[in-house]
This record gives structure tokens, sequence and C-alpha cells, in this order.
């Protein structure tokens, strides 16, 4: 399990860019982290995952502080999927199968492509193996992404912004595949969304931040509407309609 | 994977071919038949047997080993510098070199020697390594500033580039007529410098940086995502670059020491790979730029000895007249993309 313990990062100039986070991800729930622009959630999945060193507080993977370990060892217990601007003209095969790459020294061996092949059969992407995945449409990009994301068999999963520019209908494929596998696997799955609606529909734990600071850290159904009114500056309600929140503003 | 097995099939035919044609042709004309038995040793035209195994042979090696270093440095610094226009040339690496060696040749008299414009190879190599590592190590200091971009490295490239040109000219301004021509010689790219010494040092370098590279093919892979996605990956992407840009600046001095300005290779073997296999990983992209980017060089040398035979053209112009065209194709390419996008 991955925890962030009362984590800080300041600039040299002095301005925080995180402040006081604590944060623990349990396997077989998804967190999603929401907040306005700036509010610092990419920041600390950055933070968490081990790129940026925090100026305050520490993260522990296990009982193992993150700053002191190898890339190559975080990315066997994190796989990290960052904000996708441009796909890389290269087979969907090759793209998942980099997944292994922590795992690999010179060349991936028999096992590596039997993950792979298992992984694709999973999420039933194979037919498209040998296609380019600059061809792919934005949903089925993600996909692949998200395979090459299982391939690494980490027990934590981080998506940044995973369904940014997808139409309703590939939002929800991507949000389902992603909860699909965080519930089979039993992964602790930390997910930055701007979707609101998303985020409470997929949540099990919520953490809403504002200029750095976590609001609120808790259940999703205990969210309240002042806190998301006061992290955006504007008026939002959540209403229950089919035993579902509905976020309105 | 079949049109990769034909890839192979090609450039071993073409590698053959280019090989007999540089036994064959040089200052001296000889038979198909006489070139083959001095090959092998036998036949008693003692001075086709120098000529060969002495002159020919090591300018063939030479030119398999300096394409092959070349256009592996171009495919790593394409690479890491995320830009489809880096090479050892464009980074300002060769323009070291060139002032490396002619400070060599005129402050430190190295051409003057015994009559001939290049005198003293060792030194002006010397020169031209140490003016190669000189602006590697520019560059590099670059890549330590925090946050320093690949896009600000190139540009400190074209910067120090333009430095070492204009240090060059400084130099040559103030030289003798003799000191001026063998400056001048030396920076034509020539594959017929060196012997069998300088061709099997540059081939170890060379061997040992496609061992690195293809060490690192996979991580050379995930880089192409981004920094976020390879650090994501496992990927030490600030040693890699690191270590990436030591090992090609080191391919790059060797080959430029030794043979002068051989430029565009390290822009045209990679990219002429890439456009026959679009969706190749590194692990392949390496030994077939490696191949290429020999065989290239090979054949450019061989057309450079038959063109206007017997007179013999410095092999860097072949590969300019070449180079500069698809300099401009890959840069309209990418304006046309940009535009697209």
């Amino acid at each position: 399990m991955v925890k962030a313990d009362n984590v800080g990062f300041r600039l040299k100039n002095g301005r925080k860019i995180l402040d006081g986070v604590t944060l623990g991800l349990k396997s077989s729930e998804i967190c999603v982290v929401i907040g306005p622009n700036g509010a610092g959630k990419s920041t600390l999945m950055k933070v968490m995952n081990g790129i940026i060193k925090p100026t305050d507080g520490r993260v522990n993977i296990g009982d193992e502080c993150v700053s002191g370990m190898q890339r190559r060892d975080i990315a066997k217990k994190i796989a990290y999927l960052p904000q996708t601007t441009h796909p890389v003209p290269c087979s969907v095969y090759e793209t998942v199968l980099l997944g292994r790459k922590p795992y690999m020294s010179w060349y991936p061996k028999r096992h590596d492509y039997e993950m792979t092949e298992a992984v694709m059969c999973e999420l039933g992407i194979s037919a498209m193996r040998d296609k380019c995945v600059t061809e792919l449409s934005g949903g089925e990009f993600q996909k692949i992404l998200i395979a090459r994301a299982m391939v690494q068999k980490a027990d934590i999963l981080m998506l940044d912004e995973p369904i940014n520019h997808l139409d309703v209908k590939n939002q929800l494929e991507i949000m389902d595949t992603a909860e699909r596998v965080t519930k089979e696997h039993g992964l602790s799955t930390m997910i930055v969304l701007h979707d609101l609606n998303l985020a409470l529909r997929y949540a099990d734990s919520v953490l809403l931040m504002d200029g750095g600071r976590p609001l609120y850290c808790g259940e999703k159904d205990s969210l309240s509407e002042e806190k998301l009114s006061e992290a955006y500056g504007i008026n939002i309600s959540v209403k229950k309609i089919d035993d579902r929140s509905v976020v309105m503003y | 994977m079949g049109g990769r097995f034909f890839f192979w099939l090609v450039m071993t035919f073409l590698l053959f071919l280019f090989v007999m044609l540089g036994v064959k042709h040089g200052a001296v004309q000889s038979s198909w038949g006489e070139a083959l038995m001095a090959l092998f040793r036998t036949g008693n035209n003692d001075d086709l047997i120098y000529f060969i195994w002495h002159l020919r042979l090591p300018k063939i090696l030479a030119a398999l080993a300096v394409g092959g270093a070349l256009a592996v440095s171009g495919v790593i610094l394409q690479n890491i510098l995320r830009n489809p226009l880096a090479s050892s040339f464009t980074l300002g690496l060769s323009q070291g070199a060139a002032f490396g060696a002619t400070f060599s040749i005129i402050v430190m008299g190295s051409g003057m020697g015994s009559g001939l414009l290049m005198g003293n190879l060792g030194m002006v190599a010397f020169g031209a390594f140490a003016g190669a590592m000189l602006s590697a190590l520019i560059i590099l200091l670059f890549s330590f500033v925090k946050g320093m971009t690949p896009q600000g490295l190139i540009l400190a490239g074209v910067a120090m580039s333009a430095f070492f040109s204009a240090c060059t000219m400084l130099l040559q301004y103030f030289s003798t007529d003799t000191q001026l021509a063998a400056a001048v010689f030396w920076t034509f790219g020539d594959l017929g410098k060196g012997s069998w010494s300088e061709a099997l040092t540059v081939l170890a370098v060379m061997a040992a940086g496609v061992l690195f590279a293809l060490r690192h093919s996979w991580d050379y892979n995930a880089v192409q995502w981004g920094e976020m996605h390879a650090e994501g990956l496992g990927v030490e992407v600030k040693k890699i670059r690191i270590y990436s840009l030591i090992v090609t600046s080191l391919m790059s001095a060797f080959a430029t020491a030794y043979y002068g300005v051989i430029g565009f290779v390290g822009l045209i073997a990679p990219h002429m790979v890439r456009m026959m296999f679009r969706h190749t990983g590194h692990s392949f992209l390496i030994p077939a730029s490696a191949l290429l980017g020999g065989v290239f060089l090979l054949g450019a040398d061989t057309l450079a000895q038959m063109v206007f035979y017997p007179l013999a053209l410095p092999v860097g112009v072949i590969t300019a007249f070449a180079g500069v065209p698809m300099f401009l194709f890959i840069l309209m390419k990418r304006s046309i993309k940009n535009g697209k996008g």
C-alpha cells in the first residue's frame, strides 16, 4: 500500500504547490482526486510516484520510502500513466509490451510476451495488435495505455486525467475498464479527474484539493456541497437521483 | 517480419557489392580478376596487393565503422533530444572537431611535416578529438542546467556550431597559405586518411557504442513517449540522457578525429530506416541504421572514387549533397504535420 504522510512540495521561490497532504490508497478501491486547475492534483501524483521529491513529509510504499527507491523498483509497484498528448508511431503490441520495461535487461523474455498476450486478451484488444497506435481512436488509445500499465503487474495504478478529450461513451468505457481491473486484480487505484459526476460515480474515496491543500479526504458520500463550492468558487449542489449522486452547478 | 528479412538481404547484397567495388577501384586500375587475386594475396602483382591490403581494405573498414558510428549517434541523439534533426553534425560536435584540427595544424604546426599536407595525423586527430569533446562537454554542461529542455540543447548545439566555425575562420584568417591548405584539406571528410589502426580504433568504439545502445534500446522506446511516461516505466531519464550524450560524443569524436567532417550520415541512415519501417522499435532501428550508415558511406565513397576518375572527391561532399535534401525533406514533413495538427 502507498501512503503519503503530511506531504508538501514548495518551489525554490518558496511558493507552496502541495501542503500537508495525507492520503492512503487501499486495495480494490479507487481514490479519485478532484479540484480546480492548479490545485496540485498532478503534482501530488508525481510526488507519490517518486518523480518529484517532496520538500516536507514522506511517501511510503509498504515500509519503504519512495525517495530512496530506484525508479525501476517503483515501476514494479506503481503503474503510472501521465497525461498523454501524442501517441508514438509503433504497433499496439509493442506499446503494451513496453509495460514490461521494469523487468527487462536487454530484451523482453518469453514470460514478458506471455504476460502481454494475456493482458491484451483480457481487455479484448488482441485483434488490433498489429495496428499502429497513431491510427487508433482516443478511447482505443487510452485502453492500450491501461493495458500497458496492467502489464507492469504493479499493485498500484495511477491515472492522470485518463479521459481528457474523450466523448461520453469512451469516458464511460475507460472508467469501467479502470474499475473492473481495480476490483478484479485487487489494485489500489488513484485517478485524477475533472468530471465531478464521473468522480462520484466511480470513486470509493475522494480527495478534494484546492491551492495545494486537501479540503476533504474520505468517503464520497460524506463530501459536502459546501466543500465543493469552496474549492471551485461556484455554487455546487449534489442531488441523489436513482441512488446515484449527481453534481449540479 | 518479411520486410525486415528483405532489408537485411538487400543490405548484405549492397555491402558485398560496394566492398567488391571498393577493392577494385582506386588510383591504380585493375581488372576484376587481378583485383580478386590480389585480395587473396595470390598472383604476382605486389603493388596491387599492397594497395588493396594497405589502402583500400582499411578504407572500406573505415567507411563501415565511421558510417555505423555516425548513424547510431544520430539514432540516439534524435531519441534523447526528441528532435528528428539532431545529429553530431547539427549539435556542433563536428565543428568542434574541425576547430580542434585547425588549431593543431595552424597553432601547433602539426600539419607541416615532411612536405605533406597532413604531416602529423596523430596530433591533428588529437586536436580534433579534443575539439569534439570540448563541444560535447559544453552541451553536457547545458544538459545539467535545471529546466533545460531537449529543444534548448539543440539550440545550444547550433550556437556552439556557429562559435566553433567562427573560431576556425579566425585561425584560418591569420594562417599562411600552406597552413590554410592543410587545415581546409582536413575539413574535407576523407576516408583515405587513416590506416588499419585508425579504422580498427573507430570500429572498436563503434561496436562499444552499438552495444551500449542495444542494451538501452527499450529505454529509448520508453523515452520516445516522453519523460513522464519513461519515468513511469522505470527509466532513469536524466541518467540515460547523460550517458547517451557521452557515448555519442565519443563515437563522433573518434570518427571525426581520424577522418574529418562527414556530415548528414547520422541524419540519413536513421530516417531511411524509419521511412521503410514506420513502427519499428530501437532494437531494430539501432543495428539497421548502423549497417545502413556503413553501407551508405561506403557507397558514397565508391561514388566519390568513380565520378571524376582519376580524381577522387572527398566523401563528405557526396554525403552533404545527399544529406541536405533529406534535411529539408524532414523539415518540410514536420512543418506540414504541425500545420495539420
